[in-house]
């Protein structure tokens, strides 16, 4: 049988160029140990401006108040939560790769999952500062927590936004527990490795005094599948639950039952969208490429073209609703959409989510690095406009005409956004100074069955 | 039971090597003990029974401890301790409490299992299990074994290194002393 034919029978396209132990562990701790490059400073630098232009409309927005927001009484739903439902989309990939792939045996996701989960856990932390900022009054932010108070106010477990507060928390320590899991005995590694007082004191600290042992492997690999048993359905749910924030309500535009599986897909691709670029870019810093193949952007694309599909139907079928449910108001929102004062965020979504993908039916596309970069970058931009389309194109135009307005995001909210993106990058940066950016286990596991 | 004391400690340089070498120790009367690898061994429960572990137990209780733990505190918020009355209508419809039970049973069974994982394998910040051998977290396998035949006076594990080399009588000479 030819290695081709061997490879689609299990499944697993991907081949590395090494055969030893040593080599492998040597090459992905390098990140840890190397001096950084040019790159990681001025990476640094930019995401450390961006972080403090966001400090600074964190600090307007809680001193001055939400009156430097421009959000009025019909959209009283702005950029924030725009903001909120992009990072959640794109922290969705994390666990898929995780756990979805992880279930279906799909070794390649071996270069790219620790990447993925550290950006899951990030774009969670950014997410959750956007609800906690638009409360107005953020040191009150228990107040969405039950716990028997004074106030005779409980919380409406018959609201999204309450299930919304234990989905994402959920999701946020599964997959850190999950991160944290795996990463285990590659700190275990860096920790023999350690040279200095200051390293060997961390990595001793946080691995746990892991030592190999047979028995321990057993527990570890049996953990990672429950997880990832137990994090699949979580990945669907929670952002189905985000989607009821907007499908329960009655407003136009929101009120429909195809958001869960929209909302889903459209995060799925996204997050593949953001991965691709984190793994492009330091693939080519941290000279991954023995590691991180061409065969991997293939396949990511791939899932994005699927899951692009499924986005661009869901969005056809949105519109086959306004048009055929006899419903005023909805045609009113898809009218406005296409022609009103949002029209050119409308636009820029079909562009970037459902033309630039087709693209990637060539495989020559597929493969191409910069080509991917490229679409990936465009529908990480599509997937915050299809966000604002949905959120701020279907409030500012209501069932009542006398309320219709206009929205335009103030300084301070696309500050706030800005310094998000500098905090995701600056710790994204800090933490793969830190770990390494492959799992080094599963690695030496996937080498070690490709010798069989 | 008393627990064996390793006395014989086997290092390899590959994976190849040591599972060679632990079928040959299978058929010996060296017991083998542990295994130390810088990944997790195929078809390791031929040679040692390290299977056991009680995760999915816990998950299950996990699970089941946070489904009744929120089914509870819903009831407790919306009917007894700050019921929401609509038009005079009590809202304490059981529906909408599924994805807070979801999410809860989630959250039980994943930190339960990770909680049992640390436990059982005895890791901690603290942790005082002995690492073997430095390089077992890089390339090396260690195959930690007890042999009646070394005297019971040596406390320490007699290492043998193997490298690539088979050589099992290297391991029944050392028994001999």
């Amino acid at each position: 049988m030819s290695d081709k034919k061997q490879a689609i029978e299990f499944g697993d396209p991907v081949r590395f160029d090494v055969n030893r132990l040593d080599q492998i562990t040597e090459d992905l701790v390098s990140n840890v140990h190397r001096k950084p490059g040019a790159y990681w400073y001025l990476g640094m630098i930019v995401s450390s401006v961006f972080l403090m232009i966001g400090a600074y409309c964190a600090y307007r927005s809680v001193y001055l108040g939400l009156g430097t927001w421009n959000l009025n009484q019909t959209v009283v739903w702005g950029m924030s939560i725009t903001n909120f439902i992009w990072w959640i989309g794109i922290g969705h990939a994390g666990t898929f790769i995780s756990a979805i792939l992880l279930l279906f045996q799909q070794k390649w996701r071996t270069s790219i999952n620790r990447a993925a989960e550290t950006m899951t856990l990030l774009a969670l932390l950014c997410a959750a500062f956007f609800p906690i900022i638009h409360m107005g009054r953020q040191l009150l932010v228990f107040f969405t927590l039950p716990y028997p108070n004074t106030r005779n106010l409980g919380v409406n477990f018959s609201s999204p936004l309450v299930w919304d507060v234990f989905a994402i928390s959920t999701y946020f320590i599964i997959s850190l527990l999950f991160w944290y899991q795996g990463l285990i005995p590659d700190l275990a590694t860096l920790r023999d490795r350690a040279k200095t007082p200051v390293s060997k004191w961390f990595y001793s600290t946080f691995s746990l005094g892991w030592n190999g042992s047979a028995f321990d492997w057993v527990r570890h690999e049996k953990l990672s599948y429950n997880l990832a048993v137990i994090a699949t359905p979580l990945v669907i749910s929670v952002h189905s639950v985000v989607s009821f924030d907007f499908a329960t309500t009655l407003v136009p535009g929101w009120h429909s039952t195809h958001f869960p599986p929209y909302f889903v897909a459209g995060a799925i691709f996204s997050g593949f969208a953001m991965v691709q670029i984190l793994i492009i870019v330091t693939r080519k810093v941290l000279q991954l490429e023995t590691y991180i193949l061409p065969v991997h952007f293939e396949l990511m694309n791939k899932i994005i073209l699927i899951t692009g599909s499924l986005v661009a139907f869901a969005y056809f079928t949105e519109i086959g609703f306004s048009l055929f449910s006899d419903h005023i108001a909805e045609r009113d929102v898809l009218f406005d959409r296409l022609s009103g004062n949002g029209s050119f965020a409308f636009y820029l979504t079909l562009f970037c989510n459902v033309l630039a993908p087709q693209l990637l039916w060539i495989k020559r596309i597929r493969t191409n690095l910069t080509a991917s970069l490229f679409i990936s970058m465009a529908i990480t931009v599509g997937m915050w406009f299809e966000r604002y389309v949905i959120v701020v194109g279907s409030l500012q135009h209501d069932h009542l005409p006398a309320k219709w307005t206009s929205y335009h995001p103030s300084l301070t909210e696309t500050g706030l956004f800005i310094g998000t993106i500098g905090f995701f990058f600056f710790f994204f940066l800090l933490i793969m100074r830190v770990i390494p950016f492959i799992s080094i286990v599963e690695t030496r596991q996937t080498v070690l069955k490709q010798k069989k | 039971m008393k627990k064996k004391q390793a006395n014989i400690c086997i290092s390899f340089s590959n994976i190849e090597s040591m599972l060679l070498g632990l079928e040959q120790l299978s058929k010996t009367d060296i017991q083998i003990l542990n295994i130390y690898s810088p990944l997790p061994v195929p078809a390791i429960h031929k040679y040692l029974k390290a299977g056991k572990t009680r995760l999915s137990q816990m998950a299950i209780l996990g699970a089941g401890i946070g489904i009744v733990l929120a089914f509870f505190m819903q009831r407790y918020v919306m009917t007894v301790g700050y019921p929401l009355q609509l038009g005079g209508n009590p809202i304490n419809s059981i529906v909408p409490y599924f994805p807070v039970l979801f999410e809860c049973m989630v959250l039980g069974a994943g930190v339960a299992m990770f909680l049992t994982f640390i436990l059982e394998s005895k890791l901690g910040v603290r942790s005082t299990k002995k690492i073997i051998h430095n390089k077992v977290s890089d390339s090396v396998f260690v195959v930690e074994c007890h042999s009646k035949k070394v005297p019971a006076s040596s406390r320490e594990c007699m290492f043998i290194d193997f490298g690539d080399d088979i050589n099992l009588n290297q391991v029944i000479d050392e028994e001999e002393i």
